[in-house]
């Protein structure tokens, strides 16, 4: 995992390998914290994730949620085809913003609520 | 409906899953499958593992899950054998669509995954224990 921050208060996080039991397990606290900092302006770079589970869909919602409650925002960018697809089947596209690149998502988190 | 078959017993523990889990993608391996029926097939694998983790059993003995990995001709199937409490997943409803981030339950998606993946879902309570297969269809 990748902790960048960028202009505007937003903070990039950029994750690697699988989002299973065992993966979402060890950077669960890191990730966390990196998505709790302030302005929770942050976008995730899936990019690197070959696997998503239940597990990890519930650590990114919870992150999102925790921003949300800041005032702040939470997007996905980077979705390989497949965790996409699982993405949308469990409709994680409807509650908070899913894009395809990078550009796009740090257009939504700069973006006024 | 004979095929090759790989059976594992694997305790009720968090570790048991990721030897669980390259002893089925070694036994797959000479299929050659699409890495999408190989995604399914892991993501059954990974949610009917850690449902019965959480919720299978009221005590905190050790307990053996049977697993058998059944390679046929045109699906793939996941068999899962526990002695945990009934539960049948076949009538579990589901929850519904959240209108919002902050509706939106935090868990309760594991079971949902496993009928997304599966071609069929199969249970049956049979001398005190549980019996599900989950089908994947190869193509």
């Amino acid at each position: 995992m990748e902790i960048t921050s960028l202009e505007g208060g937003i903070t990039r996080i950029r994750l690697q390998g699988r989002l299973d039991a065992m993966g979402t397990d060890n950077i669960g606290v890191h990730f966390s914290a990196a998505a709790a900092m302030a302005p929770c302006r942050v976008v995730v770079d899936l990019c690197g994730v070959g696997f998503i589970a239940s597990l990890g869909m519930r650590l990114l919602i919870t992150s999102a949620r925790n921003a949300k409650v800041k005032m702040g925002v939470m997007v996905l960018y980077g979705a390989t085809d497949m965790v996409q697809d699982v993405l949308e089947q469990m409709a994680i596209d409807q509650i908070m913003p899913v894009v395809p690149s990078e550009a796009l998502a740090l257009e939504q988190a700069r973006a006024p609520d | 409906m004979n095929g090759e078959q790989l059976r594992l017993s694997l305790a009720n523990r968090l570790d048991a899953l990721g030897p669980a889990r390259q002893a089925m993608l070694a036994f797959l391996a000479p299929a050659a499958l699409h890495p999408q029926v190989v995604f399914k097939l892991e993501l059954v694998l990974e949610e009917a593992f850690m449902n019965l983790l959480w919720h299978a059993f009221r005590d905190a003995a050790e307990h053996t899950l049977e697993l058998t990995v059944e390679l046929l001709p045109d699906e793939v199937a996941l068999s899962f054998e526990d002695d945990g409490i009934a539960f049948d997943p076949t009538h579990a409803a589901e929850p519904p669509i959240p209108a919002s981030l902050l509706d939106a339950p935090i868990g309760g998606r594991g079971l949902m995954l496993v009928r997304r993946a599966a071609r069929s879902l199969r249970h049956e309570r049979r001398e005190g224990r549980n019996r599900m297969r989950v089908a994947v269809a190869r193509g």
